[in-house]
């Protein structure tokens, strides 16, 4: 056996583990960057940039450095380049300034993403059919809410109200949750 | 903070759905965030907001038939079931066809024995695993001739194992949806599964829709959500994407590419996120041991075997060592929290020592959640009687707890009747329960005239007694965990399967 078949078994472990690894860090950096990104599909391609960028650099990565921190530097730098590029929209999002204060804050936040997780869809399962219908509408269909709203002869604003009351239901029943848990 | 302010909640609302906030706007929220408070608030809201359409993806097939406490499978769970994997199920193949009607709200017609039209058995692959399974609507199996065949499995959540004649097998995670197509190829229409493809089986195709995967002697994953997009991933060997007029592309260990056609990039390779996928159904029989004289305390960690409210039957068998044991105050806990109790005191062993060693362990509905569960119990050593006064050795016995629901509490005498293979001491044993009450015991295909001679059987709440010839009362019991697996109660045996009457090899 040459020393290059001897070798290879273990660089695939190795990669399969860096594979696991990057891949377990879908979840928080996506709660991550939703902070720092507000658009949503925009937050997706960067999770998806990032891991990808962390899968093809993974035999450049410095091995001082703690996976996750490596990650959440990339991520960051993605979003800044995202603001970056949406400088002259009307809308605008979090200052810059702001950003650099709510980072450390989301980072650890999206370290309880997973536990979340979990307990939103605990709550979810106890909503009423029609409040899921909503909420599979605008987070899962991408369904028009106007839509929504004239087929029940509903003012506009009664959906966004909607959607913002059971905002604030769901986090009371995730906070509840997690707090019984711990 | 427990409740923002109307102004801050009108501002976060419109930033999550427009996307941004007027440069005004923007400034007085930044203003209201100075406060570490409404800053943490914020930051909570937008986490919750990126979690949203994978919490509802993910409950998306299962939610609008969830009843009661059933619960949609978390990929939390899921991922905790497949790093523990230490064994395959049972051996053999194992038939789960008794849970069918149990574990289903909408049970099928118990006399749905006609396969459906258009589908032969002889192509069928068969249901050889099924754990806290609930049914999509009229979508259970159909029994034939005794064992389960299956042309499409539809379930809501749970675990549904399927194995093809050739060998393939094909374990699923609900809510899911399969369909068997025939002898060499199944079309996936939602949900995750893992494909185990032995060698000779090449080729195993399963179809989702959007394209095909072929394998080329391997073993992989695939996960399709309900908007189409499947994810497809290579524990070992290769398999081939085959796409609409695309030349097929080959993926090999540890790859994984996501299909996604209405993408703007329908293909794009990801890590393969192997710990989100189970690779086979977990083991039923957690090992116990002691070593000691003094009483232990055990803790069993079986969250990989509590899927619904039910009412559970633990037994604890013993295997090997010079000591018997008591055993005590069986708890079932959920996160530490009490949930079921059964306090009798009981013992096993030899034969001769075991008694009462079976625990009814009830989850009332609507006391069931995703958490850690674990089973709790007492054990101490017996004293040694009999000759065993003189041993001097140290305390050793050891053994499996199984846990068991379903079938082991509904089982009546009709469902035992027939033959059971097992094999002990290197020998195989053929015991057959009749009709008449009588039992009949072959080895290694030569019949045993003497073994329970004179003897009866009979069964009481689920499970069978049979008379020990000159055993001076002595019992031997036994539990079906499905309709053709049998499980040895106070015998350190293995598990018995069924098997046919005519031309068994006995």
């Amino acid at each position: 056996m040459n020393s290059a078949s001897q070798h290879r078994p273990q660089d695939s472990r190795q990669e399969a583990e860096i594979a696991l690894g990057i891949a377990s860090l879908r979840l928080p950096l996506r709660g991550y960057l939703h902070t720092l990104v507000p658009d949503r599909a925009a937050c997706d391609d960067l999770v998806q940039e990032t891991l990808l960028f962390l899968w093809e650099r993974r035999e450049s990565a410095d091995e001082s450095t703690p996976l996750k921190t490596w990650a959440f530097k990339v991520a960051w730098f993605k979003s800044m380049a995202w603001h970056r590029d949406r400088r002259r929209d009307r809308l605008v999002y979090f200052s810059d300034d702001m950003l650099q204060q709510i980072a450390p804050l989301a980072e650890a936040m999206s370290s309880t993403a997973e536990n979340r997780l979990e307990a939103l869809r605990h709550c979810l399962a106890g909503l009423p059919e029609e409040d899921l219908a909503l909420l599979r509408l605008k987070y899962v269909n991408q369904g028009s809410l106007t839509s929504y709203a004239n087929a029940r002869g509903w003012k506009p604003n009664r959906v966004q109200k909607a959607l913002s009351r059971l905002r604030l239901a769901l986090r009371h029943c995730i906070r509840t949750r997690l707090l019984s848990e711990s | 903070m427990n409740t923002p302010t109307p102004e801050l909640r009108d501002l976060l609302d419109r930033l999550i759905d427009e996307d941004g906030l007027s440069r005004s706007d923007m400034g007085r929220l930044e203003e209201l965030m100075s406060e570490p408070e409404i800053m943490s608030y914020c930051c909570e809201m937008l986490l919750h907001e990126s979690l949203m359409p994978e919490a509802l993806a993910t409950m998306e097939t299962a939610l609008s038939h969830v009843h009661g406490d059933q619960q949609p499978v978390r990929s939390g769970v899921m991922g905790r079931i497949a790093r523990i994997l230490p064994l395959a199920a049972a051996a053999g193949l194992s038939f789960f066809a008794g849970l069918l009607v149990g574990d289903n709200p909408s049970p099928p017609p118990a006399s749905a024995a006609a396969p459906p039209a258009g589908f032969t058995t002889d192509h069928a692959a068969k249901v050889t695993g099924l754990m806290g399974v609930v049914w999509q609507d009229n979508a259970a199996p159909t029994v034939i001739d005794g064992s389960v065949n299956a042309q499409r499995v539809a379930f809501k959540s749970g675990l549904v194992e399927l194995t093809y004649a050739s060998g393939a097998r094909v374990t699923l995670e609900g809510p899911a949806d399969f369909t068997v197509s025939d002898p060499t190829s199944g079309r996936l229409s939602a949900g995750k599964l893992v494909a185990y493809v032995p060698k000779g089986a090449e080729g195993f195709t399963v179809d989702y829709g959007n394209g095909q995967v072929v394998d080329l002697g391997t073993e992989f994953a695939m996960d399709l959500a309900a908007n189409g997009k499947m994810e497809l991933g290579v524990f070992e060997g290769e398999v081939e994407l085959h796409l609409p007029d695309e030349t097929p592309l080959l993926l090999n260990r540890s790859q994984a590419m996501v299909h996604d056609r209405n993408a703007e990039e329908p293909l794009r390779p990801v890590p393969f996120d192997r710990a989100k996928f189970v690779r086979e159904l977990p083991n039923r029989d957690i090992p116990w041991a002691i070593k000691s004289s003094e009483p232990t305390e055990l803790e069993l960690d079986i969250s990989h075997l509590i899927w619904k409210s039910a009412e559970y039957r633990a037994i604890f068998k013993w295997f090997s060592g010079k000591d018997a044991v008591e055993i005590r105050h069986v708890e079932l806990r959920r996160d530490g929290e009490l949930i079921a109790a059964d306090p009798h005191p009981g013992q096993t062993g030899l034969l001769l020592h075991v008694k009462d060693n079976i625990y009814d362990l009830t989850i009332p509905s609507g006391y069931y959640q995703p958490g850690r569960w674990t089973l709790h119990a007492t054990i101490a050593q017996l004293p040694r009687t009999g000759g065993m006064t003189r041993y001097r050795g140290p305390v050793d016995s050891s053994g499996v707890m199984v846990l068991e629901e379903g079938m082991v509490n509904r089982a009546q005498a009709a469902d035992f009747i027939g033959a059971w293979s097992y094999s002990f001491a290197g020998a195989r044993f053929v015991r057959r329960f009749h009709a008449d009450g009588t039992i009949t015991v072959t080895k290694n295909g030569q019949r045993q005239p003497k073994a329970f001679a004179n003897c009866s059987w009979w069964v009481d709440k689920g499970v069978l007694h049979a008379e020990i010839p000159n055993g001076d009362g002595l019992v031997e019991t036994h539990i079906l965990r499905d309709r053709d697996t049998l499980i040895f109660t106070n015998r350190s045996f293995g598990n018995a399967v069924r098997v046919a009457e005519e031309g068994s090899g006995d």
